[in-house]
């Protein structure tokens, strides 16, 4: 009896653990979503700065206000921004590779501990059945 | 995100009704794409349209400023010969009349193009999901068959009006 209730209980701790890694690759995945959407953006800008001239106005929204800035400094720091966001992604995807790991572990474990339940309810069920036909 | 290859023949009825539902969502959130795209598309052509008009316009034309939807202001232009882009992250570009209808030119065009992929899939989607829409229905007439089949025996005499 307090095997098959520690056995449950192991099968609920998994499944919890499994439940939660699969939240965790969702959020990976709006993270992931996030930066690729503000690579993007910054790809363009990059794109529109470099077809400026090196005497050009550029302007940074600080706040409400425009503050003039040096083309070349603007596109060192959308080219900075990239390369931040760059390693950003490869962060998040080598997180995601080991969650993907994680998970597939924890889920050969749940179908072996689940196997195990089932067996354990069946033993159960004809210890109790030849019970009833031995009384 | 890509097409399933698997065989939609191996696929039973509550399956397939599974991957009908997915693919109308996904068709779904398409076309809502494709709604915002085109009226971002618009608002470039209409942003270009505005720089061409400036050009046409003399310094020190008046003008009213829209402050709200209904209150005006009047002014005056003071310069027509260059405008601020906003090319995004909170960058602003000053170029002059050309530069700026240039740019919402290519604008559309990036955004024309970006409809045209989103167009492309979503045909691809459409087809798929008359696909799944036509085994489906074969699938029921199957299981329409056999269930007839399986009451014709017993109760023949009663199916028949």
């Amino acid at each position: 009896m307090s095997a098959a209730q520690s056995l449950q209980q192991q099968l609920q701790a998994s499944l919890d653990e499994f439940r939660q890694i699969q939240l965790d690759v969702q959020q990976n995945h709006r993270l992931r979503q996030q930066s690729m959407q503000q690579q993007h953006e910054n790809e363009m800008v990059l794109q529109e700065l470099k077809l400026l001239a090196d005497d050009a106005a550029v302007y940074k929204m600080i706040g409400p206000a425009l503050v003039r800035q040096e083309p070349g400094e603007a596109a060192a720091n959308v080219g900075k921004r990239l390369e931040f966001i760059g390693g950003e992604l490869r962060r998040l995807d080598g997180q995601l590779a080991q969650l993907e790991e994680k998970q597939a572990k924890k889920q050969a474990q749940l179908v072996k501990l689940q196997q195990e339940a089932q067996k354990a309810q069946q033993a159960a069920a004809q210890a109790g059945a030849a019970a009833l036909g031995a009384s | 995100m890509a097409g399933e290859p698997v065989s939609l023949n191996a696929l039973g009825p509550q399956e397939l009704v599974q991957v009908r539902q997915q693919l109308e969502q996904e068709l779904q959130t398409m076309t809502q794409n494709a709604v915002a795209l085109q009226g971002t598309a618009g608002k470039f052509a209409a942003a270009g349209q505005a720089v061409e008009y400036l050009q046409e316009q003399k310094q020190g034309q008046p003008v009213l400023l829209p402050l709200t939807e209904s209150l005006y202001v009047g002014g005056a232009l003071e310069s027509v010969d260059s405008v601020l882009l906003e090319v995004g992250t909170g960058y602003f570009v000053e170029r002059d009349i050309e530069g700026g209808v240039d740019y919402c030119r290519r604008k559309v065009l990036f955004v024309k193009d970006k409809l045209e992929q989103l167009s492309q899939l979503v045909k691809q989607r459409q087809a798929m999901l008359a696909q799944v829409d036509a085994l489906l229905d074969q699938r029921m007439g199957e299981q329409q068959a056999a269930g007839q089949q399986a009451a014709a025996g017993p109760a023949a005499a009663g199916q028949k009006k």
